[in-house]
């Protein structure tokens, strides 16, 4: 496993714990037949050899491929779990980490750098980006309400959005910082990127669980076992399940 | 109702039969059996009208002999996944597994599995096993025992008939099943 940050302490067993869910995440997929022979792009040779426009143009390639969309980070998430069957797990516990099973990664600061370029340029595709502030320029002066709003409807933080805006040439990085400092501009902030629910079980994890069981694919035990709860603790949930499949074969007659 | 019906529990038949507080009627009328392994996958069920979890007396069953325990050795259990691919192997819940080993290794003839679960339905049909099983619906009946509320669909004979024509399917497309050691030979010198 490679980390981007390692927690302080518990790092074999939080590695265990994500390598295990991997393994039942695959297995589900198996039972279910939605493994999908797509892969990501690899990058074949060091990053760190590669300069800021090599990962803007990489960037501006991978959104095209990914077909992402006029937002793409609303979209990133589930495209890489149904497109690519990449499995991400959100611990709210490992706040600030971030771990892969596969790819040799090494997480150094020129990477970082990197990767925030890549992350803005293909979360805040420049022509999408433009377009919207034109269309809410005037004068040459753009309100703070504009910027929250965009950043909010770009699901990015106000710190990516306003940075984005510095590598379009909108700002000069001096104001750029001005505008961060004014706590006032903050403090609208909406897109903290910490998910509501506490749950760690992807939301496709369940889904294609719900689809095994339902399909009889799957042990009503294995269910359990697989969510780390008991058989009689699921019974319940499991009625509801079955309760909703039965009236999902119901037909509609249409005009 | 002949005494004779054995009938080899899973742990979802035992937490329904313990949910729709049969158990004492049944076991007056059919032997019931348990694989060691169901005695810890249902240990307690919740009660749907208090909500409160209730323990299953499994263990004093046990001791008073009115329930019966069996254990698979682990000769039997490699034997039975032996038979199968990884993939389905692990679609199976222990207890269960541990009464298709029991049965697939003669330990217990005349005995009927009762299941709920798909695999191990099917796991039955694969292994030449279909009639070595029963559903609930078929057990209360053959104990003519009637509920006064419906069983949920996958207790229910048909979803049973359903799994098992499912699983004689797999049996002879090969699917879930392991394959043979010349085929793994052929496959690695490829």
């Amino acid at each position: 496993v490679a980390w981007r940050n390692k927690p302080e302490q518990g790092t074999e067993s939080e590695q265990a714990r994500f390598l295990e869910l991997c393994r039942r995440y695959h297995l589900i997929e198996s039972w279910v037949g939605e493994i999908q022979d797509e892969s990501l792009p690899i990058i074949r040779r060091q990053p760190l050899s590669h300069s800021f426009e090599w990962a803007q143009a990489l960037a501006e390639r991978t959104f095209k491929q990914l077909n992402l969309g006029d937002y793409p980070a609303l979209s990133l998430e589930k495209t890489l779990e149904e497109e690519y069957s990449v499995k991400i797990f959100h611990w709210p516990e490992l706040k600030g980490s971030a771990a892969s099973e596969s790819g040799l990664c090494i997480w150094e600061e020129r990477i970082e750098k990197l990767a925030d370029v890549f992350a803005s340029a293909m979360l805040l595709p420049a022509d999408l980006v433009k377009k919207e502030i034109d269309q809410r320029v005037r004068a040459h002066v753009i309100t703070w309400r504009d910027l929250a709003e965009l950043a909010e409807t770009f699901a990015v933080s106000k710190q990516a959005f306003v940075w984005r805006l510095v590598t379009l040439k909108y700002l000069t990085q001096i104001n750029a910082q001005k505008l961060l400092n004014e706590s006032a501009f903050l403090q609208t902030e909406h897109n903290t990127g910490i998910r509501k629910d506490a749950s760690i079980f992807p939301e496709r994890y369940l889904r294609l669980l719900k689809t095994a069981y339902l399909r009889g694919e799957v042990a009503t035990g294995r269910v359990a076992e697989m969510l780390n709860r008991t058989l009689p603790e699921m019974r319940r949930e499991l009625i509801q399940w079955e309760e909703e499949e039965a009236g999902a074969t119901n037909l509609v007659r249409l005009a | 109702v002949p005494q004779t019906l054995c009938a080899l529990l899973d742990a979802n038949i035992i937490i329904e039969i313990y949910t729709h507080k049969c158990r004492e009627l049944l076991q007056s009328r059919v032997t019931l059996v348990i694989p060691s392994i169901v005695r810890t996958e249902a240990r307690l069920i919740v009660d749907e009208e208090t909500n409160t979890r209730r323990q299953i007396v499994l263990d004093d069953a046990l001791l008073k002999g009115s329930i019966k325990e069996v254990a698979a050795t682990t000769g039997q259990m490699q034997a039975l996944y032996a038979r199968f691919d990884r993939v389905f192997v692990e679609r199976m819940q222990a207890g269960e597994a541990e009464a298709l080993a029991l049965l697939l290794a003669s330990a217990l003839p005349d005995h009927l599995l009762g299941t709920a679960d798909g695999p191990a339905i099917r796991a039955l049909s694969m292994l030449d096993m279909r009639d070595s099983g029963i559903s609930l619906e078929k057990l209360l009946n053959t104990a003519s025992i009637a509920l006064p509320r419906p069983l949920r669909r996958r207790f229910t004979e048909a979803f049973f008939r359903e799994q098992a024509e499912r699983g004689s399917t797999d049996r002879i497309t090969g699917t879930g099943l392991a394959k043979p050691a010349s085929q793994k030979r052929k496959r690695g010198k490829k």
